[in-house]
């Protein structure tokens, strides 16, 4: 099963990862659910029918139409004023891990925009994204004042131990390793954010202790 | 008398465990049976003795310094009083120097407060510019954020009194004020610091503002890297509404004004009010032509004051002390204080509210502590991303606006970042163009193309080809930038590439090859 897991998984971040998006939304969608199925990978929103760290999904969430459901609900309670476009993809996100594409004719119909619009908004954004993330988010800043405070030998550490290099996830989507810029600390680097938290002056051994505790955050041997 | 013990909440001092140290002392409070209460402040901006612990005492507050949980065992014996001979007592806080020589008009109440307490924020001296202003037409209250010479602190200096007199000129059923709080620029966390610590000042400010203006609604446009100060802000707009300081009638009978808190989603850009307006719209956050000016046709059409979290929080200094008061502080036409905030390889980081006119050698030195790695300073970078990078020949320059622009360097958003000389300046100078490239909103040409094209030209010179030849063209680009781009992003870029070949032209231009 290990296996499986380990070969679903690097077919689906192939699929979720193509950076032309020249997929069809449909096939990634199933790409999704398989991988969901087979591996237990899933995105970790918080606060939604989903709860952070819950280590599967059941039957229905593994579908596409949990997705568009999760999504019919974040619209029904949102009014249909253009402007809403943006925070309503940003909890869309918050509950899905991302905005895939397939949902949106359905955004644009709720606010009466076309798709062109609503892909425009939801590919300028920095933070919103088509695909998942791994399951674990850690974001070391790159901005000048934690270069100034050894952010590069930190993120080189960072890389070496968790295998990956910064802006990737890992093959087995337990982690995405990221650049932040800039996360308000600056008297505190070097910084990184592991979802919600900041955490401040994190030499190499503190990075180590941070991702202590997830056993998929193991050194690559 | 229950004492009460101090532990900061903001991002800073939790992002090195305050909030471990805050649930130690709760268990000690426990189980040492302590009269005492635990209150989570925000920070004073002190932040390399962050987690510092204050507890209320005869002789004012007594600080405890870069305490760690298995600290508060020794430190709470018995008695909510620690001994003063602990290793980490710093004695009072108020006689800190780093706090002590300051002038802080602004960040009078932050670390102090329990940063969503609306009675704390009162009884120590919120809302008296606001009360003061309501007694006051708007043209009135306009006139005194004149006399006091207040200058946009977002980092473009813009006079403040301009754009409020031109959104109060406007006749329109609708009006907005909207505070920019997407502060992007690395090296800066002032922004920050004010909402984590202070929110209500922000709010009085933009009530002020509202009251001047004849504005309806406001929205806070906070950065997404933010989530802290989100949740702080949440709870204090919360707060504000359920006591009737936002809602109806809060500008007077029959004036509303309410504030809407409103999420980026990681653009550097929207720091340019106008693709900030475009992002509160909910489109991609491309920047406007100017004209119209936001004062004029701003968010949704309409006349539209946009301000820096600073420029509206200093507003409520100027209406309690009056607009004279405020301009006494300060030097040439950059009057009031400013919120340095010093960070990167230095030993004594956070924020330093002094008024202009200071030598950026002082502030370094006296304050800052020379570097954290005890190797020389080599370079400091005023201004964000896009400032200049200042060797030691140019530190003595004083911290005002004009004589920043007059070294080809300016003072942005007053964010300091300091390196020692392990810096390579070739790398920054690549960077800074790499950051554009990926920032740019893609409206220009001379941002979205040029940035692109700099990086390459950039890695030529660095590998050692055709030196000559591309260094002549980088300059053409950098002017191309300067002259051709629809905002400051694209127009600054240059800034710190053009510093770097005139003080530090050794990093980026090796022998050629």
């Amino acid at each position: 099963m290990a296996g499986v897991s380990g070969l679903v998984a690097r077919v689906y971040h192939e699929i979720t990862s193509d950076p032309q998006n020249r997929l069809d939304p449909s096939v990634q969608n199933l790409a999704s659910a398989i991988a969901i199925r087979v591996a237990g990978l899933h995105p970790s929103p918080a606060n939604c029918t989903l709860s952070a760290g819950q280590p599967r999904r059941s039957m229905m969430e593994l579908l596409p139409e949990h997705d568009i459901e999760q999504t019919r609900a974040i619209l029904e309670r949102t009014g249909t004023h253009a402007d809403l476009l943006l925070p309503t993809l940003l909890e869309v996100q918050r509950c899905l891990g991302h905005v895939p594409n397939s949902l949106i004719t359905e955004i644009a119909e709720h606010f009466n925009l076309s798709r062109a619009d609503v892909h425009g908004v939801a590919t300028f954004y920095h933070d919103l994204r088509a695909s998942p993330l791994g399951r674990r988010h850690v974001q070391i800043c790159q901005a000048e004042a934690c270069q100034a405070q050894g952010s590069r030998a930190l993120t080189d550490h960072a890389e070496r131990r968790l295998g990956v290099t910064l802006g990737t996830t890992r093959a087995d989507t337990s982690l995405t390793l990221g650049a932040a810029y800039c996360l308000g600390n600056c008297a505190c680097g070097p910084t990184v954010r592991i979802g919600d938290e900041v955490y401040g002056r994190v030499t190499a051994e503190r990075f180590d202790e941070l991702i202590v505790g997830d056993s998929s955050a193991e050194p690559r041997t | 008398m229950t004492t009460r013990i101090f532990v900061p909440n903001d991002t800073g001092a939790c992002s090195v465990g305050a909030d471990e140290v805050a649930s130690a002392i709760q268990m000690a409070i426990h189980r040492e049976g302590l009269d005492a209460q635990l209150v989570r402040s925000g920070s004073r901006g002190a932040y390399w003795l962050e987690p510092l612990v204050e507890i209320e005492s005869d002789e004012g507050r007594i600080g405890f310094a870069r305490v760690e949980p298995r600290h508060v065992s020794t430190l709470f014996v018995g008695s909510p009083m620690p001994d003063r001979q602990h290793l980490t007592c710093i004695g009072r806080v108020e006689d800190l120097p780093f706090l002590k020589d300051q002038q802080r008009l602004t960040f009078v109440r932050a670390g102090v407060i329990d940063p969503v307490d609306l009675d704390a924020y009162r009884a120590n001296g919120g809302f008296e510019g606001l009360v003061r202003a309501c007694t006051m037409t708007s043209a009135q209250v306009v006139g005194e954020v004149r006399r006091s010479g207040l200058r946009g602190r977002g980092g473009a200096a813009f006079p403040a009194a301009i754009k409020w007199q031109s959104v109060l000129d406007q006749q329109a059923p609708t009006k907005y004020v909207v505070c920019n709080a997407d502060e992007g620029d690395s090296g800066t966390f002032a922004d920050r610091l004010l909402i984590e610590a202070d929110p209500y000042q922000l709010i009085e400010g933009m009530l002020i503002a509202a009251h001047a203006t004849g504005a309806s609604q406001g929205y806070v446009y906070l950065r997404s890297e933010y989530p802290r100060a989100r949740a702080v802000l949440t709870q204090a707009l919360a707060h504000a509404r359920r006591a009737g300081v936002l809602g109806r009638d809060a500008c007077g009978p029959g004036r509303s004004f309410d504030v809407e808190l409103r999420m980026g989603a990681g653009a550097y850009v929207c720091g340019e009010e106008t693709s900030l307006l475009e992002s509160i719209e909910g489109k991609r956050a491309q920047v406007r032509f100017k004209p119209p000016l936001p004062s004029i046709q701003g968010l949704f059409g309409a006349p539209t004051l946009v301000n820096n979290v600073l420029t509206l929080a200093a507003a409520t200094t100027i209406l309690a002390k009056g607009g004279e008061y405020y301009a006494s502080f300060g030097a040439g036409q950059s009057r009031g204080t400013m919120p340095f905030q010093l960070s990167g390889n230095i030993r004594r980081g956070g924020v330093i509210e002094l008024p202009f006119g200071v030598s950026l050698r002082s502030l370094i030195d006296t304050f800052g502590g020379g570097s954290l790695s005890g190797r020389p300073l080599r370079a400091v970078q005023v201004g964000g991303p896009l400032g200049g990078y200042l060797p030691s020949a140019l530190w003595d320059t004083p911290l005002d606006y004009e004589a920043f622009a007059n070294v080809a360097s300016m003072l942005g958003h007053g964010g300091i970042v300091a390196f020692d000389d392990t810096v390579d300046l070739g790398v920054q100078a690549e960077f800074v163009m790499q950051f554009c490239a990926n920032e740019s909103c893609g409206k220009c040409t001379p941002c979205r193309i040029g940035s692109v094209r700099g990086v390459e030209v950039i890695q030529r010179i660095r590998r050692g080809e055709a030196i000559a030849a591309n260094v002549a063209l980088l300059e053409d680009l950098c002017e191309t930038m300067e002259a051709g781009s629809l905002c400051a992003l694209g127009g600054l870029t240059p800034m710190p590439i053009r510093s770097i070949l005139r003080h530090f032209r050794s990093d980026l231009i090796h022998t050629e090859r």
